[in-house]
């Protein structure tokens, strides 16, 4: 993965970014953190919070000017959180503000503030903090001055709030006007806090609040004038103290300060999916809320998150996190020296739906992320085996005689068109592959060639770049040998990997071509279904419609859930449900609870997941041809998938081509319980690999014997994984009691 | 997957060519290039190493995916 | 090409052991049998991440490891600070750890009324244990190193009693450190062997800062060849070149274990190939014309561990364990407030031991870089530590030259030849049990290290001004 490139994609995702309250809090009061304490009861933890933010937790309580509150987002769905009445129970409920503590300087500094306003005990507090010598100067008697004349802050609150400063080491120099450049002749550093009476000549850089004097800095309620803000002159304060700690330190002072000051916000909030809420009123207004009542009012705080992805995708929700975290530990997985991948698995669950990129207000898909990181998984060789094993033998598979196959139409020595059904259809409705593969014939002139085979779609999801690029030249070599007719597909993963990577091959799904040559001869039946879109189709809203058209006529209403383009996997894609089946299941579990009624796609591999979960579903081609209860078809499962597409492609061979295919006779016939079978199901054992490892055993001898029961327990090994498998033999079947397998190799050792 | 002798195997088990009982024996286990040795039940007459269920789908799992994340 | 650093780099350009901040809580009935640990910690990395993970999940690891607590909860963070860069050092992670716990026990047994050895004697590991992680000891000999060095102790206490030099006080005190040998999870080293007109080579990457990386090479080799009858001389080395197999890092004590595993194996490859059916050995000419290949790699995988989970601490994250019981004596000056260690005596079990004086060096060295942990090294400030004196490193008279070392040998089931490793057992917990002895001394409770004389100082003015006389752990 390339690191500029990771950056990129970090950035896109918004989750990190505050609140809009925080944003617009000159110093990013944590509204939202105080409102989630609240929330809880807990006024005492978020007392503590307030006080880390801010040094003048009383007197901001009272008489804070709050922005926040009207950057809050609840009130575009009710009122806006009442944030300052909030503050107000948290600074009269009664807490101390912990005291300022003097910090260790690495080389302490001297430095004078002048004016004990807002503004200057502010950079007081934060540069005794970080250790350094303060000495303020005010020119009147007492601190904060001009506040104590404030008819709506008492006394006592005030005091309150000085008490942090007590002890800290702070000199406090009364009654002494000094002169700016005078002091810093002796200070290393001085901050003019003045107030709205001092010298008023000054430039001060709204950034760094620096002056034309090098070690001068300058903030306050002087810079405002009739537009005084008690909350930005605070933060005056707060930024030219860090500006002097950069300055003492050689440090930039202009590096890294973009979130400084009030500012609008990046996190998105889907603010329609909460209800109005008005805000709570308390009993007494001049008392402001009750304990009670804040916390009523605080729990209307929505939270503000985005988390658009997380909330529609299983398999993002099921770590914990979201797409920011994910790619760093994604990058981390790659990039760690030494010690365990552990996101392997995380990267391989993805479906690659690209779901989480249509919901993103950036547009970030974390399905492209995943397989650049499977991608580097693959070059240096770090990508577990297991997880894609036995799709690629299932690719194996249908790229071997015993399915592949490309010809012309019986009768025809060109195609106009070429039909590739696929091999998940064909191995789900191999005889309506069959039937449908006639109909084309029938209707389109010049002839239909017809191709068994893979797209290479597993290779793709699987980042085997160099699989997927020999499957792609297994297709165009035969492609071109029956002279480049343009491709119909059946399947939505197939139109994808040909539109994506082989864009000079003319493709077109079979369903807009069969609203224009026309459907079989069959009864509509009334059916109400709801439209489940492949997510390979997402943007393909030709096919979605022609979809919709084809049901309709065939006498289906079709229900809508968020519509195509909002569609989700169905737990197949990136090849996640072998890679981890729990997060598979979640999904498709997802999708199917969200109605009633049937399910309709046109993906023969989400019309079997759903099945297999217990949800009844039809593919559109079982409108074609009615038959029973197509959506009670139970999911033919892994082995019978393979066994079908043999089946297909013998039985098209003897039925259209007239050729002399004998199906294979089974020397092992076996039987076993649905239990048994459901289980191999999910232990991805195919009934060939328990032929062949009783095959073995009954050839070999090598079987061990279970004197109790009778019952052989052998084991085979035809490749790369051991299959053990529990056995007896009953009235000449071999009824299979058991069987699991293994990667480990064993030997005796010498 | 220890090193430490694994259950044996249930003494009804026995190997159908030799017809002898199964006993613990040294065997070496490898995956990825890395091995290392395991006692497992064994036939003393053809070699033939007996795992089971438990053993396979749990705890050499759990080896097996270690070895491919380190 | 080699890197050469001057001392002034050297100090300031490689990372330091990370601070941490590790708060234990220990809950115990009134007969003192632990019931439950509560943990909260953080650990300062500095300005880089790398790792900083591994070692915050080290005080899962081993607060509160050696003893038998069936409930546990804590709670660690990685903290990133413009504090020195954090990297890996001498017993990774087991310090920061051993430091909370090893002074919670020692607080719990005070308030217990029960000796601190006896407090920990009940608790240790015995069958039916866990570590902190979960995991099945390798081996259990805490309480057998407790028993042992128990006669030293009870001498040491009366010995510190009964000194009385007026502005001087003694103490001894106790701790247990426990480390584990090899990276977490599956760790693997590999080595070759091959067999030559005159003997055998063996390649192998141990890479020795000092350890004795060839000694134990040697070692291995020529006892994995006794049945070949071979010498030490007709051994060659071929060691750290680009000929040699991955063996790994030199770090985590693994070594020992790892890489010797790996020549153990490596030599029995060879050693079965040479095997004739009559038992005796083919010759290399009798190799060499029976087309028989001369050089075998050997691996060894530590298949049975897998690195503790984030979420719950929980994992078998090595093979084999290190314990060692540290027993130091300490004199107070009551004016200055400095320390002296005037004793030192450890239980050790690192296993079989390969090379007794290799061993020896290794613990002395760690016990010697323990004073200097306890009470005078600190690394903090980039401009002021930069030479060895500013650091705080100890003088040869801060080291006593009283040592004793107890041995016990237990073999490891998982070790060659039964060997754990060493290096870092020494230095998991010699400075709690040194701040205990301060303690035992002259009743000042110090929190954290280094204990320097201005500390222990302060600490003793204010509990003759009748305070409580315990310096935190910040401050």
């Amino acid at each position: 993965m390339d690191g500029q490139q990771v950056k990129l994609w970090e950035s896109r995702c918004i989750e990190e970014f505050p609140p809009a309250c925080s944003a617009a809090c000159p110093v990013h009061l944590d509204v939202r953190g105080l409102a989630e304490l609240l929330r809880k009861g807990d006024l005492r933890a978020a007392h503590a919070h307030a006080c880390r933010f801010i040094p003048f937790p009383g007197i901001v309580g009272h008489l804070c000017d709050h922005p926040c509150q009207s950057a809050c987002r609840r009130s575009e769905s009710g009122d806006a959180i009442r944030i300052h009445e909030l503050e107000r129970t948290i600074a009269t409920a009664g807490f101390n503000a912990p005291p300022f503590r003097r910090g260790r300087a690495m080389e302490k500094k001297r430095v004078a503030v002048l004016g004990a306003g807002l503004s200057g005990m502010t950079a007081a507090a934060d540069l005794i903090v970080k250790g350094h010598e303060v000495v303020v100067f005010e020119a009147n008697a007492q601190l904060l001055g001009r506040l104590r004349q404030n008819p709506n802050l008492p006394a006592s609150i005030l005091e309150a709030d000085l008490a942090r400063f007590e002890n800290t080491g702070i000199e406090f120099r009364y009654e002494q006007t000094a002169n700016a450049a005078t002091l810093a002749d002796e200070f290393d550093a001085v901050y003019v806090g003045t107030g709205p009476a001092g010298q008023s000549d000054i430039d001060i850089d709204p950034l760094t609040y620096t002056t034309r004097h090098p070690k001068i800095f300058a903030g306050g309620s002087r810079r405002y004038g009739s537009h005084y803000s008690l909350i930005t002159s605070l933060s005056d304060g707060r930024y030219a103290a860090l500006s002097i700690e950069r300055m003492l330190q050689g440090a930039s002072l202009i590096a890294n300060r973009d979130s400084q000051g009030s500012q609008a916000s990046r996190l998105y909030v889907n603010v329609a999916v909460h209800a109005p809420l008005p805000a709570v009123a308390p009993a007494d207004p001049a008392q402001g809320y009750s304990p009670a009542e804040a916390q009523a009012e605080a729990a209307r705080c929505f939270p503000c998150h985005c988390l658009e992805c997380v909330q529609v995708c299983p398999y993002l929700e099921h770590y914990g996190g979201y797409p920011k975290r994910y790619i760093r530990e994604i990058y981390n997985n790659e990039t760690i020296v030494m010690g365990a991948r552990k996101s392997n698995r995380m990267i391989n669950s993805c479906t690659l739906c690209g779901l989480c990129a249509e919901v993103c207000p950036e547009q970030l898909g974390m399905g492209e992320v995943c397989l650049s990181a499977r991608q580097g998984m693959v070059a240096k060789n770090h990508m577990p085996v297991s997880h894609h094993d036995f799709a690629l033998r299932d690719l194996a598979f249908s790229r071997s005689k015993a399915f592949a196959l490309a010809r012309h139409q019986p009768g025809h020595n060109e195609s106009a068109l070429l039909f590739f059904p696929g091999c998940q259809l064909s191995a789900s409705s191999p005889d309506h592959v069959a039937r449908f593969y006639q109909h084309l014939c029938a209707k389109v002139d010049g002839g239909v060639g017809l191709m068994l085979g893979c797209c290479g779609a597993p290779a793709h999801w699987a980042a085997r770049d160099d699989l997927f690029g020999e499957t792609r030249a297994d297709f165009r070599a035969e492609w071109e040998r029956l002279g480049k007719p343009p491709v119909i597909t059946a399947c939505s993963s197939c139109y994808r990997m040909f539109t994506d990577h082989q864009p000079d091959v003319p493709t077109e799904s079979v369903w807009t071509l069969l609203e224009r040559i026309g459907l079989p001869d069959a009864g509509g039946v009334p059916s109400r279904l709801t439209i489940h879109d492949p997510c390979t189709t997402r943007h393909e809203s030709a096919i979605h419609a022609s979809v919709r058209r084809i049901a309709h006529q065939r006498g289906a209403t079709i229900v809508e859930l968020e519509g195509a383009e909002r569609t989700t996997c169905c737990g197949f894609g990136g090849l996640a449900q072998l890679a981890n089946r729990e997060v598979a299941d979640k999904i498709v579990d997802r999708r199917i609870g969200q109605n009633e009624s049937d399910h309709l796609t046109y993906c023969a591999m989400c019309r079997d997941n759903f099945a297999r979960r217990g949800k009844r579903a039809v593919h559109i081609l079982d409108l074609l041809y009615p038959d029973g209860d197509a959506a009670a078809r139970a999911d033919p499962g892994f082995s019978a998938r393979q066994e079908n597409r043999g089946r297909l492609k013998r039985g098209l061979l003897r039925d259209l081509w007239g050729e002399d295919v004998t199906e294979p006779a089974d020397d092992i016939e076996l039987a076993m319980s649905a239990e048994v079978q459901a289980d191999l199901e999910k232990k991805l054992i195919l009934l060939d690999d328990i032929r062949q490892t009783v095959r073995h055993a009954e050839t070999s001898g090598e079987k061990l014997i279970d004197q109790k029961t009778g019952h052989f327990v052998a084991q085979h090994r035809p490749v790369a994984m051991t299959y053990w498998v529990e056995y007896s033999l009953e009235g000449g079947r071999h009824v299979v009691h058991r069987a699991y397998s293994h990667r480990m190799q064993l030997e005796i050792a010498p | 997957m220890s090193e430490r002798p694994s259950t044996p195997a249930p003494p009804e088990l026995t190997c159908d060519r030799c017809q002898l009982p199964l006993v613990l024996g040294k065997v070496k286990a490898s995956y990825l290039g890395n091995s290392f040795e395991v006692e497992l039940s064994c036939c003393p007459g053809c070699g033939f190493i007996y795992v089971p269920e438990e053993l396979a789908l749990g705890k050499m799992a759990q080896v097996e995916q270690a070895l491919e994340d380190k | 090409m080699s890197l050469v650093y001057t001392q002034y780099q050297n100090i300031t350009y490689t990372g330091k052991r990370s601070p941490g901040n590790v708060k234990t809580k220990l809950a115990a009935d009134k007969d003192g049998k632990l019931l439950a640990m509560e943990t909260n910690w953080w650990i300062d990395h500095g300005p880089y991440s790398e790792f900083g993970d591994l070692l915050t999940t080290r005080q899962a690891q081993f607060t509160g490891a050696g003893y038998d607590i069936k409930n546990i909860r804590g709670l660690g963070k990685t903290v990133c600070t413009n504090h020195a860069w954090g990297s890996a050092f001498r017993a990774y992670g087991s310090p920061q750890a051993f430091l909370s716990s090893e002074t919670a026990m020692d607080m719990l047994a005070e308030k217990l009324g029960m000796d601190p050895l006896e407090l920990r004697l009940k608790n240790a590991y015995r069958p039916g244990a866990t570590t902190p992680t979960g995991q099945v000891p390798d081996v259990f000999v805490v309480d057998k190193l407790l028993e042992m060095i128990k006669p030293k102790w009870e001498e040491a206490k009366k010995r510190c009693k009964a000194f009385n030099v007026p502005g001087k006080k003694r103490g001894v005190g106790i701790s247990i450190g426990i480390y584990g040998c090899g990276l977490d999870g599956p760790d693997a080293a590999e080595a070759a062997v091959e067999l030559t007109p005159t003997g055998v080579t063996v390649y192998d990457a141990w890479q020795d800062h000092g350890q004795g990386a060839d000694l134990g090479t040697l070692t291995f080799a020529q006892h994995t060849l006794r049945p070949l009858k071979i010498k030490p001389e007709q051994i060659k080395l071929v060691m750290n070149t680009t000929d040699c197999p991955n063996s790994g890092p030199a770090g985590g004590s693994r070594s020992n274990v790892f890489v010797g595993q790996a020549i153990r194996v490596a030599c029995e490859m060879l050693l079965n190939a040479m095997k004739k059916p009559d038992g005796s050995f083919r010759s290399y000419a009798e190799m060499v014309a029976a087309n028989i290949p001369l050089r075998y790699n050997g691996k060894w995988v530590a298949q049975d561990c897998t690195a503790i989970s984030s979420e719950t601490g929980q994992g078998n994250p090595f093979p084999i364990y290190m314990y060692e019981v540290f027993v130091p004596e300490v004199e107070v000056d009551l004016e200055t407030g400095k320390v002296t260690v005037v004793k030192f005596t450890t239980a050790v079990d690192v296993g079989t031991i390969i090379n007794r004086s290799t061993v020896d060096g290794q613990i002395y060295g760690g016990l010697a870089q323990g004073v200097g942990l306890a009470l005078s090294e600190d690394f903090d400030d980039l401009k002021k530590h930069t030479n060895l004196l500013d650091c705080g490193l100890p003088y040869p008279r801060d080291i006593p030259d009283d040592m004793e070392i107890m041995y016990l040998e237990t073999p490891r089931p998982l070790g060659p030849f039964g060997a754990a490793g060493v290096g870092e057992a020494p230095l998991t917990a010699p400075h709690p049990a040194i701040l205990n002895a301060i303690y035992n001394a002259c009743g000042v409770r110090i929190l954290k290290v280094p204990a320097l004389p201005e500390i222990v100082k302060k600490a003793l003015d204010e509990k003759a001004a009748g305070k409580a006389g315990i310096v935190p752990a910040r401050s």
